[in-house]
This record gives C-alpha cells, sequence and structure tokens, in this order.
C-alpha cells in the first residue's frame, strides 16, 4: 500500500501525516532484533563480543537489553495499537538474559579485582546469584527490561513467584544446583536497598565500583513498579540519588561524568569522555531532563568529526582536548582523526542514543557515516551493521563497529523519537489506553508499518507488508472491539461491517464478545482500517 | 520454592540508655519505631525525632503499643548516659540504643542504613539514612518512613498499622 491510499480514506477525522509509520530500515532493524532473539538457546551468533568474560560493553547482557529498550520504544511510539507485533520478542530477549550464559560471569566477577578495588590482598568468595548483591549492570537492565515489558503490555507475569529465577546447575558439577528466585518486585527491593545502604549513591557494578550510568536503568525500572503498584519509589530514589551525588560530586572538572565511584577509596575515576556522557544522557535524561539538556551540550563539544556528503563520527578522547582547544581559540576545528586509536567500543552508538533521545539532528550524520562506512547489512529481512574490529579504513574514515552498535544501538536510534525514553517515564499509558481496540495476537509472515488507534475517530489503523515480498496469510485478533456497529476498509474500500456483510472475499471477520478475529490474505502492502460508528 | 527477598531488620545486640543489654525480643509485643542517628546530628535527628514525637502524641493511647527507639551511629560519643541526657527532656518516649562499633554496624546493616562518619576532627559529622522503620509486634518489618512524611501522616499511617494488626490477631 502506498501513503496515497492511506490518504484516500484511513476514516474521518484521520491525518495521515500523524498517523506513525515506521520505514524500511526501521523495520529492518526490529526484523533483526527478533533475528536475534529468535536464534536458538546458546546460539549467540552475531552477538560475540571482544571479551570472552562477559565483562565488557557489548556483554550479552547489554545487547539484550537494548534489544528489549528498542522493541519497547518501538511499541510505544510506532505500534502502539499492536502489542501483539512485538511483545513475543521482548519475552524472547527476557528469557535469554535469564540464561547462565549471560549472567554467569558474576561468580567470578564477584570476586573483586584490584583494577577496581587497588587496595585488596585477596580475592573474595564467590558467588553465584547475580542480583542478590552488587552487579547492578546485569539486575538494573533486568529490573528495567521486567518494568518496562509490565508498563508497555500490561501484563505483570515477571512479577509472579518464581518469574526471575537463575539456575545454576553445571552439567557435571555433580554437586547440588543452586536455584535464586526472584520475581521484579523481589528483585527491586534487593536493588532498592542496596540503594539506601549505600547512601543513595547507587548499587555496584563491579565490587567496589558504583558506576553512574548502570544506575540510571534501575530507575526506570522503579518508575514502571511505581505505575504497576501506585507506589511512588521512582520520585523517592531520584531526589535521593540526586542529592546524595550532588553532595559528592558528579562532573569532572572538564564537565564530564565520573564514570564511577571506588566506594572503599571513596575515590572519584577520571571521566571517560563522551562515551560515558553520552551513555548516561540517554537515560538520565527521562529523570533529569533538565539538568542532561544543560550539561550534554557542553560534554558533546568538540567530539565530532564532519565527514563527506554531512556523514559524522566521533573524534577519539586524544583529540578531543585539541578540537576543543581550537573551537576555544575561533580557529578551524577539522582535526584529522587519531588512527592509532584502535578500540572499537560502543562510543558511536552511545553518542547515536544520546542524541536521538535529546533531539539532535546530528544522530543524522552518524546514521550517514554508518551506512557509508560500517557495512550496514540486509539478512533475513534484518538490518544491521556487522562487527568490524578494523577500526579504520585507508582514508582515516572510522569502520570498526562493535555488537552493541552494530546490532542495537544504531537501530534504536532509528526508533527513538526526541525525548522518547522520557515520555515512557513521564506519559505512560493509562488504563485507558489498555482499554481500546488493539491487536492482541498476529500470525503470517508479515510486519506492520502501522498500528494505532485514532480515539476521535473510533479508528484502528493497521498497514500491514509481507516479509520479503512473498504473499502470506494475515491473522490478527483485535480485543476491546467497542460495542457499536464497525466497518472495515481495506486500503480505502469497504469490504464489511457488523451491519453486513461481516465477510467478503478479501476479507473474513468473525466477532467473539469484544473480540474481532480478522483474516485475509495478503499479498502487498495493505491498510485495514476498522473503524466504529 | 520460596523467593529470595530483601530482607529488612533482624537481630541486634545493644545496649539501651539504662544500661542495660537489649534485643529485639525486649521488645516483643509491641510495635517498634525504629530510627537511626546521632546526637551531634544537627538537621536530619531533631527533625525526624520531633515529628516521629508529634506522631506519636497525635495517636493518643495508641501510642503505648509502640515503643521508639533511636539507635546511634556514633557510638564513640553516643554513650547510654549522652542518649539519656540528649532524649530526656526532648524525646522522653525514645529509648536510645548504643554498643561497640560491631554491634552498631551489625545493626546498621540488618536495617540496610548508611552512615559514615565525614572527617575526621572533633566535631566530625555521620551522614545517615533518615527512615523510620516500623516493626510489628512480632519483630518483623512492616514499612519504613521518609523524613518527607508528616507527622499528620506519620501518625494516620501508624493508626492503619496497628488496627490491621488487630484485626489479623
Amino acid at each position: 500500500m502506498t501513503s496515497e491510499l492511506v490518504a484516500r480514506d484511513p476514516g474521518p477525522g484521520i491525518d495521515p501525516d500523524q498517523v506513525p509509520a515506521l520505514d524500511d530500515l526501521q523495520i529492518g532493524h526490529l526484523r533483526h532484533i527478533e533475528n536475534l532473539a529468535n536464534q536458538l538457546p546458546g546460539d549467540w551468533s552475531k552477538m560475540g563480543g571482544v571479551d570472552p568474560g562477559q565483562e565488557l560493553f557489548d556483554a550479552y547482557r547489554y545487547q539484550l537489553a537494548y534489544m528489549a529498550y528498542t522493541l519497547g520504544l518501538a511499541q510505544y511510539h510506532w505500534l502502539p495499537a499492536a502489542p501483539s507485533a512485538l511483545k513475543p520478542t521482548f519475552e524472547k530477549t527476557v528469557e535469554k538474559m535469564l540464561r547462565r550464559d549471560v549472567w554467569s560471569y558474576w561468580k567470578e566477577t564477584s570476586r573483586g579485582a584490584r583494577v577496581l578495588d587497588p587496595d585488596i590482598t585477596a580475592l573474595r568468595e564467590p558467588w553465584t546469584d547475580p542480583v542478590v548483591k552488587e552487579n547492578i549492570m546485569y539486575s538494573g537492565h533486568l529490573y528495567m527490561m521486567t518494568g518496562m515489558h509490565a508498563a508497555l503490555f500490561d501484563d505483570d507475569r515477571y512479577d509472579t513467584p518464581g518469574a526471575l529465577t537463575f539456575e545454576w546447575d553445571p552439567v557435571f558439577q555433580g554437586l547440588a544446583p543452586e536455584s535464586h528466585v526472584y520475581q521484579r518486585s523481589t528483585l527491586g527491593e534487593v536493588i532498592y536497598w542496596q540503594m539506601v545502604e549505600n547512601g543513595w549513591l547507587g548499587v555496584a557494578c563491579e565490587p567496589n565500583c558504583i558506576f553512574i550510568v548502570c544506575n540510571q536503568f534501575p530507575m526506570m525500572g522503579f518508575r514502571f513498579e511505581d505505575l504497576r503498584k501506585g507506589t511512588s519509589r521512582a520520585e523517592e530514589a531520584t531526589s535521593a540519588y540526586a542529592a546524595a551525588w550532588e553532595r559528592r560530586g558528579m562532573y569532572a572538572g572538564n564537565g564530564s561524568f565520573h564514570p564511577f565511584l571506588m566506594v572503599k577509596q571513596d575515590q572519584l575515576a577520571p571521566p571517560g569522555g563522551i562515551a560515558g556522557d553520552a551513555w548516561v544522557a540517554s537515560v538520565m535524561n527521562t529523570w533529569n531532563r533538565d539538568v542532561v539538556r544543560e550539561v550534554f551540550p557542553r560534554q558533546l563539544r568538540g567530539t565530532l568529526k564532519t565527514g563527506p556528503d554531512g556523514t559524522l563520527s566521533h573524534y577519539s578522547p586524544s583529540v578531543v582536548p585539541q578540537v576543543r582547544a581550537a573551537l576555544d581559540a575561533g580557529e578551524p576545528a577539522d582535526l584529522p582523526h587519531d588512527t592509532t586509536d584502535l578500540s572499537t567500543d560502543p562510543t558511536f552508538g552511545y553518542i547515536a542514543a544520546a542524541l536521538s533521545e535529546l533531539g539532535d539532528e546530528r544522530v543524522r550524520g552518524l546514521r550517514a557515516h554508518a551506512d557509508r562506512f560500517m557495512n550496514p547489512t540486509w539478512e533475513n529481512g534484518g538490518l544491521y551493521y556487522p562487527r568490524n574490529d578494523r577500526a579504520w579504513d585507508g582514508e582515516g574514515n572510522r569502520t570498526g563497529v562493535d555488537t552493541m552498535t552494530g546490532n542495537v544501538l544504531l537501530g534504536y536510534s532509528r526508533l527513538n523519537v526526541p525525548d522518547g525514553l522520557w515520555a515512557l517515564y513521564n506519559r505512560p499509558w493509562t488504563a485507558e489506553h489498555f482499554a481500546e481496540p488493539r491487536v492482541v495476537s498476529q500470525e503470517g509472515a508479515f510486519d506492520l508499518r502501522r498500528a494505532y488507534y485514532h480515539r476521535d475517530s473510533r479508528t484502528l489503523l493497521l498497514t500491514a507488508r509481507p516479509r520479503d515480498g512473498k504473499p502470506t496469510d494475515l491473522s490478527l485478533t483485535v480485543a476491546n472491539a467497542l460495542p457499536r456497529p464497525w466497518t472495515l476498509s481495506v486500503d480505502g474500500i469497504a469490504v464489511a461491517g457488523s451491519d453486513g456483510p461481516e465477510h467478503s472475499s478479501a476479507v473474513r471477520v468473525v466477532a467473539d464478545g469484544d473480540t474481532l478475529h480478522l483474516s485475509t490474505a495478503l499479498d502487498s502492502e495493505t491498510t485495514l482500517a476498522l473503524r466504529w460508528s | 520454592m520460596p523467593t529470595s527477598q530483601a530482607r529488612v531488620g533482624g537481630h541486634f545486640e545493644l545496649i539501651d540508655h539504662f544500661g542495660e543489654r537489649v534485643t529485639p525480643e525486649c521488645y516483643r509485643g509491641q510495635f517498634m519505631l525504629v530510627f537511626f542517628g546521632f546526637t551531634h546530628c544537627g538537621q536530619i535527628c531533631p527533625a525526624v525525632l520531633s515529628r516521629n514525637s508529634r506522631a506519636l502524641e497525635l495517636l493518643g493511647r495508641d501510642a503505648d503499643e509502640i515503643r521508639p527507639l533511636y539507635v546511634t551511629v556514633d557510638p564513640d560519643r553516643d554513650t547510654p548516659e549522652v542518649l539519656a541526657e540528649y532524649l530526656r527532656d526532648r524525646h522522653p518516649r525514645y529509648t536510645g540504643l548504643t554498643g561497640t562499633a560491631e554491634e552498631i554496624e551489625a545493626a546498621k546493616r540488618a536495617y540496610h542504613v548508611f552512615a559514615r562518619r565525614a572527617d575526621e576532627l572533633d566535631d566530625y559529622t555521620v551522614p545517615h539514612t533518615s527512615f523510620t522503620f516500623l516493626m510489628n509486634p512480632d519483630g518483623d518489618y512492616v514499612t519504613h518512613y521518609t523524613d518527607t512524611v508528616t507527622a499528620e501522616e506519620l501518625a494516620a499511617a501508624l493508626a492503619g498499622e496497628i488496627a490491621r494488626h488487630r484485626r489479623n490477631s
């Protein structure tokens, strides 16, 4: 279906330009996430990172968490009337998050590390439970993921006993297996009380290290929990957290966030530059928007290099001070990249995520760079940027791609809208939304480009497109059908209605109480408009 | 299989401001209203203790079912005598609790209380958690109140918990 067809007659009172519709690239990113989420258990193809111990920023847990957040943004901003489209994939990400391959690193990491706690002379006794203490770099994400699921899908399945259970049972160990049994709310309690006992500075990631960024995600978790329970923990947590860091000092002399606090030494780590700043800003914007809007532009200053045709990439930390000095002096600040920097961490993706959240149009320049220099690849209908450990090409263009940036963060930036995560935090869906008509299940090999219920005209607008150009059968279940006469239009032509006929050669509709089952053959992009009088 | 829970409260062994060794078992049959602080505290402690004392006044006779406890996070300075002197006129309903550094650490840990000496000078401060914890007559955690709750709100909340307990027992 084309946009002209939508314009023809989607339903009286609907401005097609105001109806969100996913574009091809966005659908491609969602499809890639779905492809990854549907890989067999233990198959981490395309997700493998540099570090074998899941300790760096491309670890599975971060990819899975951001896959879920991307799906959440898409659900809220693009397909609000079709939880059927993304919910199954979202739940796959949680399922994978609970696999031992994702969190078992903690048994080694829990022992401590001299790099992060230079005063220790011996390592601690390890433990397997990945959420009971510290490790907010895992537990914070799991809490936000499961809370977001509840807030978006009106579903508390992860807050039932045992819903979040960590099984430790190595095949040949032969000792009693361990089960660590949680659910969303008990996970939140564990995080909350650690924040309390740490004076609200946050929960440690690696032992002794409270990272600022990792403590942003449980704040979202608290907020989502509040929405389900009618509590106000997020308000308490964010205000206490802000006050604690106001006393301790969150910013280094150059305006960057300190990455983390070493608790025992009461020592802040030196600023990590735009990587950490962007990552923090992209999430902290949810609860601390005014501050982020004030500090992030300064943190970003001098970190982006303009390339050919308006492309943008980030300077290495070694160059940024020189660029800023040139800017301060009013001199040309287009310095060459430092191609001796061979790191391929997710900095590129963090910046894209932050710019998308803050509504900074320069995110387009970053994506243009990625599309030109980072090997955009379509596979099984999905779009991603494959990992590339070669940081630069022969012309000095940044080409390195880590799995976080390539699998998720660039897609996240495409699915996000300005203040997109902020909206989930501050303008959550209410019971009114969940009572509206929406697609709760779907069958068939198609993608939904639109799924939007227009309240004023009482019209559910759906645009579906067969996957991979192959005709398919489409079947949809619409819940919360209004107790009013309805008419179904296909590409602007009325084909069925409650006043008859309910079926036509093109589409079959079966009413069952407040549920409607629609089915039709789908051989090209098609818009269905279900309108109640 | 039981769900893992964050436990709040638990056993402590301390000395009350009469010089007697006490444990939570000494207060069984009464709600415990537990607040951690230190007598040199210039802001939080006076405010919260006053708020709590006022709430207990508002409760009337129901306040008899509540034992307010003030646990010091500054055992070096807050001896039983200092606590007794501090509470006698200001907050006479309160019982002050102190102990060795290790005993106080254990109590703080049980209640997830943060407190850290801010400097090494004689006139040091000890920033600390400002929650007031409510434990039921069996010694189990019921809830906690932040320092933003007013005396009236606290009194109403406590009255509700007492009524709920009466209904269930």
